[in-house]
């Protein structure tokens, strides 16, 4: 039996870093979604059901931080790691709150992204097999 | 209409009338005919004439005269005379002449030989002597004044002005009148016989009589009259005689007309031809003023003085104080001073105001024109100062964007790292996924190059440079500040979108400082939106063509827009609405926008916020 791989959504405006990094995950065993707007994303029901969400704070339109409490609100346990040009304690604060896996500063070293993207997707396994374990006991 | 008419020629006809009426009283002039028998420029004649006219025109009411030269002497045919007799005849057919002036007997003998040509006109004469008009018989309306020549006061005043004389020489022409002339003055000095020996040269060429008077013994003295022809019958004009005998006689030449002097002569008791003009004028007045010519018979009249040359006083050194006291001497040449004193004292006052002029005009161009290079140097200095405080503007300006352009940065940079270290991987694979790296290298040195457009746009800004003018597209500049400022927008939650209007004509300036316009009122926006709470912050900066020639680049803000009292002062320097600003920013874009020939203004938008304006003009250049 074929392992699925793992699917990251990449939600950043910045065209050639996207691509990029999408370039990184893929070859690094990834399968991959990208998009350029938080509201891109969520008008994809694929995009809800990655296993890690690789995202941008500065966006035009909604932001990063934005689509997370978006996300949070609609009890959504997608893992997020943010990678942003412009990191301030603010953000980092407001993301580590709101339950972020990673606060990554461009440019990112690929083993740290990559280290954070496991995280996460190891987290969203983690929580499927407590939901599902939760599904069997109910 | 008509009766417009008619009254405009009633009008003109009483305007006719009083015209006509007024007319043959005040404006019927006495005519005056001056009949000479020789040419009137000849010298002699011309001084009578002007005697003549001068004395005439002090008529108390107008004379019009007229003036014939009938040139005899030259042009004696008697089929010249009949040609001129009808010439004259049928010219003054129309006219009715008053008075004939006819200047020297010829012209008498003329006039009286054809009296039917001026019928009714009274006839005066001058330029006669005694002796001429013994043989005429004169009617009643002829009279004139008679020419009294007088060679003896001649003589008296060359014995006192040179006792020693012991030889006069005569010398005269050999025309009739030279001879006549020259018979009245022998009988005249044959009363100094004793005092004087009086000498007559032989008849000769002019040419040896002027050889001959350059060698005349001591204690001579010269007496010319007239000389119409020389000892050979070869004419000349006396005056000019007179001046060539006075150039080469060594001795003084004495004279009896005032036409001479100045031509050479010492001078003499001489004859005014002038003078005689003004008699026979004023008896032509009398008889013009009602006097009958019978009742005037004609007189001798004296118009002797007794005259000399200055200069040839001194030429001869003979002593002016031996003259009588109503002597006239002419021609002096006193030193300046003398003579002219107030006009020596006003030309030296007017070269010392002249130059105390031109020193003050020269003291003051050079002052000018050092308080104009002074001027021109503080300029300079100010403009220099506008640079720098320009270019100090911009540097804090973008010491403010530092961080949001090192994180602008931060975008190529970390795409580069991602696909460097991707590539690396897809090398490591097996088989070596190349198109993957070949796409990837492209990426790389695409975000390269973005990164260092960013750096290259903020070094502009940063470095001093030289202010340069060429023609810019508007909207391009609007990109370059855009792209600098997008991730401090993005940092700060501000949408902010760019609107150029495409095909602008270019505007001419210098692109630094018009990219510092456009981020001053960027940031400006940027800074009055965080004043704003929960309102959506969206900037449109845009471009648009506006009126007379000029390209509109606005810069829309969803602020809280300008209040009344700040509106004002809002390009003062100084003036700052935010606690930390220092309030240059908007007085250095002002500055620069009227260095661009610019406008910049700013409206509150109806919606809220506020819009900034600048107008620049097109480039001239780029717009043909």
């Amino acid at each position: 039996m074929s392992v699925k791989p793992a699917s990251i959504a990449v939600v950043d405006d910045d065209d050639s870093f996207r691509r990029a990094l999408a370039r990184l995950l893929r070859v690094s065993g990834y399968e991959t979604r990208s998009y350029a707007s938080a509201e891109e994303f969520l008008a994809d029901d694929e995009g809800l059901r990655v296993d890690c969400l690789v995202l941008d704070i500065q966006l035009g339109g909604m932001s990063g931080l934005d689509l997370q409490r978006r996300l949070a609100a609609d009890r959504s346990a997608l893992p997020i790691v943010f990678v942003t040009g412009h990191p301030t304690a603010e953000h980092r604060e407001r993301a580590r709150a709101a339950g972020s896996i990673a606060f990554l500063a461009k440019p990112v070293p690929a083993e740290t992204l990559l280290d954070a993207v496991t995280r996460g997707v190891a987290a969203r396994a983690a929580e499927r097999a407590r939901a599902a374990a939760a599904g069997a006991g109910a | 209409m008509s009766s417009l008419r008619q009254r405009l020629a009633g009008a003109a006809l009483v305007a006719a009338a009083g015209l006509a009426g007024a007319v043959p009283a005040a404006a019927q002039a006495r005519q005056v005919v001056l009949l000479y028998d020789e040419r009137t420029t000849l010298p002699g004649l011309a001084v009578l004439d002007a005697g003549l006219v001068r004395t005439l025109g002090s008529a108390p009411e107008p004379v019009e005269i007229y003036r014939e030269a009938m040139d005899l002497s030259r042009f004696g045919s008697d089929a010249y005379l009949h040609l001129l007799r009808d010439y004259l005849h049928a010219k003054y057919a129309g006219k009715r002449i008053d008075v004939v002036i006819a200047v020297l007997g010829p012209s008498l003998d003329f006039v009286l030989a054809h009296d039917d040509l001026f019928p009714g006109a009274a006839v005066v004469f001058c330029g006669v002597d005694r002796d001429e008009l013994a043989g005429r018989t004169l009617p009643p309306h002829v009279t004139g004044v008679l020419l009294e020549r007088d060679f003896a006061p001649t003589a008296e005043v060359a014995l006192l002005l040179q006792p020693e004389t012991e030889r006069m020489v005569l010398v005269s022409g050999s025309a009739e009148f030279d001879r006549r002339i020259a018979g009245q003055a022998i009988a005249e000095l044959r009363a100094y016989e004793g005092r004087f020996e009086l000498v007559f040269p032989a008849a000769q060429r002019l040419e040896d009589l002027l050889a001959e008077v350059s060698r005349l013994p001591p204690n001579t003295v010269v007496l010319y009259t007239t000389m119409f022809r020389d000892g050979t019958g070869a004419p000349w004009i006396p005056h000019e005689v007179a001046e060539r005998l006075s150039a080469a006689a060594n001795a003084p030449v004495y004279g009896f007309v005032d036409q001479y002097l100045g031509r050479g002569i010492v001078g003499g008791h001489l004859y005014s031809l002038e003078t005689h003009g003004e008699q026979a004028a004023g008896l032509a007045l009398q008889i013009l003023a009602g006097a009958e010519p019978a009742e005037l018979p004609p007189v001798e009249r004296s118009a002797d003085r007794t005259m000399l040359d200055w200069r040839q006083l001194r030429r001869w050194r003979l002593d002016p104080d031996r003259l009588p006291p109503d002597a006239v001497v002419l021609y002096r040449q006193p030193s300046l001073w003398s003579e002219y004193r107030f006009e020596v004292l006003a030309a030296a006052s007017l070269v010392l105001l002249q130059g105390a002029m031109i020193a003050g005009l020269l003291a003051q161009y050079l002052r000018r024109r050092r308080a104009e290079s002074e001027r021109r140097e503080a300029e300079l200095a100010l403009q220099r100062q506008r640079v720098e405080l320009a270019h100090l503007s911009r540097v804090a300006t973008v010491g403010e964007l530092t961080a949001s352009v090192a994180h602008e940065l931060n975008q190529p940079l970390g795409a580069i790292l991602a696909n460097a270290e991707a590539a690396e991987r897809f090398l490591a694979a097996e088989p070596p996924a190349l198109d993957e790296v070949r796409e990837i290298l492209a990426d790389i040195r695409d975000n390269d190059l973005r990164a260092s457009e960013i750096i290259h746009g903020l070094r502009g800004l940063m470095e001093r440079h030289e202010v340069t003018r060429r023609p810019l597209d508007a909207g391009e500049l609007l990109r370059e500040v855009v792209r600098l400022v997008s991730s401090e927008a993005a940092a700060r939650g501000i949408d902010l979108q760019i609107s150029p209007s495409p095909g602008l004509p270019p505007v001419l300036g210098d692109p630094v400082q018009l990219q510092q316009v456009i981020l001053n009122l960027i940031l400006n926006g940027f800074e009055a939106m965080s004043e704003s709470t929960g309102a959506r912050r969206q900037m449109i900066v845009s471009t648009s063509r506006g009126a007379a020639d000029t390209v509109i680049i606005a810069v829309a803000d969803t602020g809280p827009g300008i209040s009344p009292d700040a509106a004002p002062r809002l390009f003062e320097p100084f003036f700052s609405t935010k606690p930390s600003g220092l309030g240059m920013g908007l007085s250095i874009t002002c500055t620069i926008v009227e260095a661009h020939r610019g406008r910049v203004w700013a409206e509150n938008n109806p919606a809220g916020g506020a819009t900034f304006y600048v107008t620049l003009p097109f480039c001239s250049e780029g717009s043909k």
